[in-house]
């Protein structure tokens, strides 16, 4: 469950995002669509707390999962030592649980015959899947994801989404930040488009099209790029 | 065998330690000069690299004899000689110092030892210059640091070139890189007389007397060796050794008020002479080489000491210097950039000199391997600290802001993940500036270590060899250098 009011945030002078509210139940998934640009990432990363922002109000879980567009595994340690760092430092966790923790992480997302390869040594479709299940493993409620698939093959894609359907089975919020058209269809409950900073929500995308005419002919030519 | 050589090691440096501690009282007659300036004052013998020789030697065996004191050698850079003495690293410092106005005021001189001349040498057949004045407009070169240094510095329009040994000067004059040099006779007589290349003009310019240099703190020793030199004066045997070594000349005869027939032979002269005819077989020179090997590696093994203690401290201190120049406050951050620009932007020879011989004047004696491993070690701790910097700025956003949703704290992402990381981008830049430490660390000879180079300037200087000593002493560089690339490649090849 995530709920925001009036969520902004001044970047410089050129450009930021404003009064952004927004209201997801729990295990719905939400696609961001819009121009670079437009402030997704910008929304993600305020969500996720890596930017700071002002708000009205807020309500949304403690633990927060990110998954970045690449690079998010660390490089110099294996996929199970990515998954056991935090286990271990942060959780304090001691070697026998984080071990059969991230045996179940690894299984979840199928890579536990990868467990011992280094990131470089994992296919990009794999590396993702890796983040997720590091995410995973500290039980998180809402996994936020910043253009997961623009950097893979298309036939990694539908691996990822599918992935990502299994978790809202068990219960997780998830935001996506995405350019792929098969994504918003196959996976969203919710649809959002950000244009200049501003959040137009949408219920599941065969709505976009019933509330074409309050948009600009501008907005309805982008959209009509994902239908 | 690694035990003993950590104990060779403390040994080594307590005993320097110990010296250093050790002011004056002991039996020992801490005596300094510079071997590399060569003959006819204090040197190795041509061939035989393991015995000293020369008129300065034999008169300090004797003087030591007459103080009832046992002879310490210290070997010293000859710029640095009269600096030292007031660090107290030697008694005495004896090595053709002119006794000077400038060097009395830093120094006691004891009465001369030797009066004498300063000479003109030119090329073989060159009858441009009759004396001093006809040297405007020339190159001329001479000894750094000398008084005939000064002497040609103070006639108007000649082109001053230094040299830090002899055989160098020469060697320029034989190719035409200066028209003429201006030496001590003693130093005429030993290099440019007797080699047929060379002419020494016969007038004699200015004159000039001979000390020995003590510290102004030991006013008890100069006294003892004032008298003991005017024993040696007044029974003749100052005579016998300077007779020895064919140096004895009107000058000093009027100084010593001795006019008396000579009575010994040049022996001493002639056994150098000889040793300079020796034109040496190839089996001869590796001969040689094999026998100076020994020389050569415990060169080597002092530059390995100094370079590796400089390298831990310049890790250390670059890491301590990175970390506050990123994450300390304003302070910390100012502070670091102030001294990493000051280290950066002023030469190693300056601040070794700095560090051994101004730190002494305000209280704080360091021995010479201290302070080399201080400059060496500082020096080389702000370029770490920049390679670092480098290293760490290179690594990822997304790393370092996966590591925070994870929730590991700034210091365990520090730790855990941005140092493993940048690590990998320092290994290649660090060999580097490792391999360069290791050649810089030739400098510290300027403050009495004799490290490898130091080592090859000795050696080459005595068997006048300079080509076949550089080859091993490179081939000596590499090997010590190697260790530490095969290192770097096994942990590149490990950090993939």
């Amino acid at each position: 469950m995530i709920s925001l009011k009036n969520l902004s945030r001044q970047i410089t002078h050129d450009f930021n995002i404003q009064n952004i509210s927004l209201h997801l139940p729990a295990n719905s998934i939400l696609s961001l669509i819009g121009k670079s640009g437009s402030g997704k990432s910008t929304l993600l990363r305020c969500i996720a707390g890596l930017e700071t922002y002002s708000i009205e109000h807020e309500q949304k879980p403690e633990r927060i999962g990110f998954v970045f567009q690449s690079s998010n595994l660390f490089s110099h340690l294996t996929l199970e030592q990515n998954i056991k760092l935090a286990l271990q430092k942060v959780q304090k966790k001691d070697s026998a649980e984080a071990d059969k923790i991230c045996n179940e992480v690894l299984d979840q997302v199928k890579l536990s015959h990868r467990k011992s390869y280094r990131p470089s040594q994992l296919s990009g479709g794999q590396q993702q899947r890796g983040a997720i299940a590091r995410a995973l493993a500290l039980k998180p409620q809402l996994i936020l994801y910043d253009e997961p698939t623009s950097a893979l093959d298309p036939e990694l894609v539908d691996e990822l989404l599918d992935l990502m359907l299994d978790l809202k089975k068990i219960g997780i919020t998830q935001v996506v930040a995405t350019h792929e058209k098969s994504a918003i269809k196959k996976i969203s409950d919710y649809v959002g488009y950000m244009n200049s900073g501003e959040l137009r929500l949408f219920e599941h995308f065969s709505k976009v099209a019933n509330k074409a005419k309050e948009l600009t002919s501008e907005e309805q030519k982008y959209l009509q790029l994902f239908i | 065998m690694k035990n003993k050589n950590i104990c060779n090691y403390l040994f080594s440096f307590f005993t320097a330690i110990t010296l250093l501690c050790s002011f004056a009282e002991g039996e020992t007659l801490r005596w300094a000069a510079d071997t590399e300036s060569g003959a006819p004052f204090v040197f190795y013998e041509s061939g035989n690299i393991q015995q000293m020789t020369g008129f300065e030697y034999d008169l300090i065996q004797l003087l030591a004899a007459k103080l009832k004191r046992e002879p310490v050698f210290v070997q010293n850079a000859w710029d640095g000689l009269i600096l030292g003495l007031n660090n107290n690293l030697y008694d005495i410092a004896i090595n053709g110092l002119e006794i000077t106005e400038d060097r009395q005021k830093a120094v006691n001189f004891s009465e001369p030892y030797y009066a004498t001349y300063l000479q003109i040498i030119v090329k073989q057949g060159d009858t441009r210059f009759k004396n001093l004045s006809d040297l405007s407009g020339f190159k001329v070169g001479t000894l750094s640091g000398a008084l005939s240094e000064k002497v040609l510095r103070a006639q108007d329009g000649i082109q001053v070139l230094t040299y830090e040994s002899e055989t160098l000067a020469h060697q320029d004059l034989t190719i035409s890189r200066s028209d003429a040099l201006l030496f001590d006779a003693p130093i005429a007589k030993y290099f440019s007389e007797i080699n047929p290349k060379f002419q020494v003009l016969p007038t004699p310019v200015g004159s000039i007397t001979y000390g020995i240099a003590i510290s102004k703190k030991n006013p008890e020793l100069l006294k003892q060796i004032n008298k003991a030199l005017g024993d040696m004066k007044e029974s003749g045997e100052l005579k016998v050794i300077l007779e020895k070594w064919a140096l004895w000349n009107p000058n000093t005869a009027s100084l010593f008020n001795d006019m008396s027939p000579s009575r010994t032979q040049p022996v001493s002269f002639e056994k150098y002479k000889d040793s300079l005819n020796l034109k040496r077989s190839f089996a001869e020179s590796v001969e040689i080489y094999k026998k100076s090997l020994p020389l050569l590696l415990k060169g080597a093994v002092q530059t390995v000491k100094i370079s590796f203690t400089s390298m831990i401290l310049a890790v250390f201190f670059g890491l301590v210097l990175v970390t506050l120049r990123l994450y300390g406050n304003k302070f910390f951050q100012i502070a670091t950039t102030f001294f990493v620009e000051f280290m950066r932007g002023t030469p190693l020879l300056l601040q070794l000199f700095f560090i051994f011989y101004a730190l002494p004047s305000i209280g704080v004696e360091i021995s010479a391997f201290t302070a080399a491993v201080i400059g060496l070690g500082l020096n080389y701790s702000v370029q770490e600290s920049e390679i670092y910097r480098s290293g760490l700025q290179s690594v990822h956003k997304n790393q370092i802001e996966a590591a925070k949703m994870l929730g590991l704290t700034k210091w365990q992402c520090f730790w855990s993940i941005q140092v493993p990381q940048a690590f990998k981008f320092c290994l290649p830049p660090m060999t580097t500036d490792f391999i360069a430490l290791i050649k810089d660390s030739s400098l510290v000879s300027v403050i009495t270590l004799v490290e490898l180079t130091k080592t090859y300037s000795l050696l080459s200087a005595t068997y006048y060899d300079y080509v076949g000593f550089a080859m091993l002493t490179a081939l000596l560089y590499i090997l010590v250098g190697l260790p530490l690339v095969l290192l770097s490649r096994y942990l590149e090849r490990r950090t993939i």
